[in-house]
């Protein structure tokens, strides 16, 4: 049961971390990219869609199997020390790698002129897929 | 701490009680791919979780835990 679960959490947070970046990534690039030709654009936004719906029926998934989980004796034995420093460890190189975008943005700030919401959204990307993935590699079996 | 490597014996007192690390996982109250990584040396166990493998082993922690000079 509890290597079921504990499985059954990685693939989701797989399918979080691919469904996550395929949707986001569409939707920063289709802001960035003004695409003439109507087929590349009706294809990104199929793509950013097929990204957006597994993000949310994982996450969904997710946030079911988390409270199961919260609620159940097998707590102590998913969310043990490793489990809970792996999680922190994915959270700071998320934080790090977020520290590094805005840096990286400030620097190009001062040779050009970037949108404030691109910058924005570039950041939360980065941000959050890094600390996804950190995530599937600290718990890769 | 750089010049120094901890060392374990879980995996060879697994083999004399001849248990599997799902086994060993279930007896004590963690994952399967925690005592793996205790194994490999990956993650260092809390002295909480080191005292409960000792137990269970029925040895000492020094004994399953060493500390060496790399």
């Amino acid at each position: 049961m509890i290597e079921q679960l504990d499985k059954a959490r990685y693939n989701l947070l797989k399918w979080l971390t691919i469904g996550w970046g395929i949707w986001f990534g569409s939707y920063i690039l289709g802001d960035l990219i003004h695409y003439e030709v109507i087929l590349i654009d009706l294809f990104s936004s199929l793509v950013g869609l097929t990204g957006f719906v597994f993000f949310i029926v994982n996450l969904q998934r997710y946030i079911r199997l988390s409270s199961k989980v919260k609620y159940s004796c097998l707590n102590g034995a998913l969310n043990n020390e490793m489990h809970l420093l792996y999680k922190y460890k994915s959270a700071y190189i998320g934080f790090k790698v977020l520290l590094a975008t805005i840096v990286l943005f400030f620097i190009l700030s001062l040779f050009n002129q970037i949108p404030a919401k691109a910058v924005c959204e570039i950041t939360i990307y980065c941000g959050v897929l890094s600390s996804l993935i950190a995530g599937l590699i600290y718990n890769r079996d | 701490m750089e010049n120094q490597e901890l060392i374990n014996q879980i995996k060879v007192q697994r083999a004399m009680k001849n248990i599997t690390q799902e086994e060993l996982a279930s007896h004590i109250g963690v994952t399967r791919k925690t005592i793996n990584t205790i194994e490999t040396g990956k993650f260092v166990p809390s002295t909480i979780l080191a005292i409960k493998l000792a137990r269970f082993f029925d040895i000492k922690v020094e004994e399953l835990f060493t500390l060496i000079e790399k």
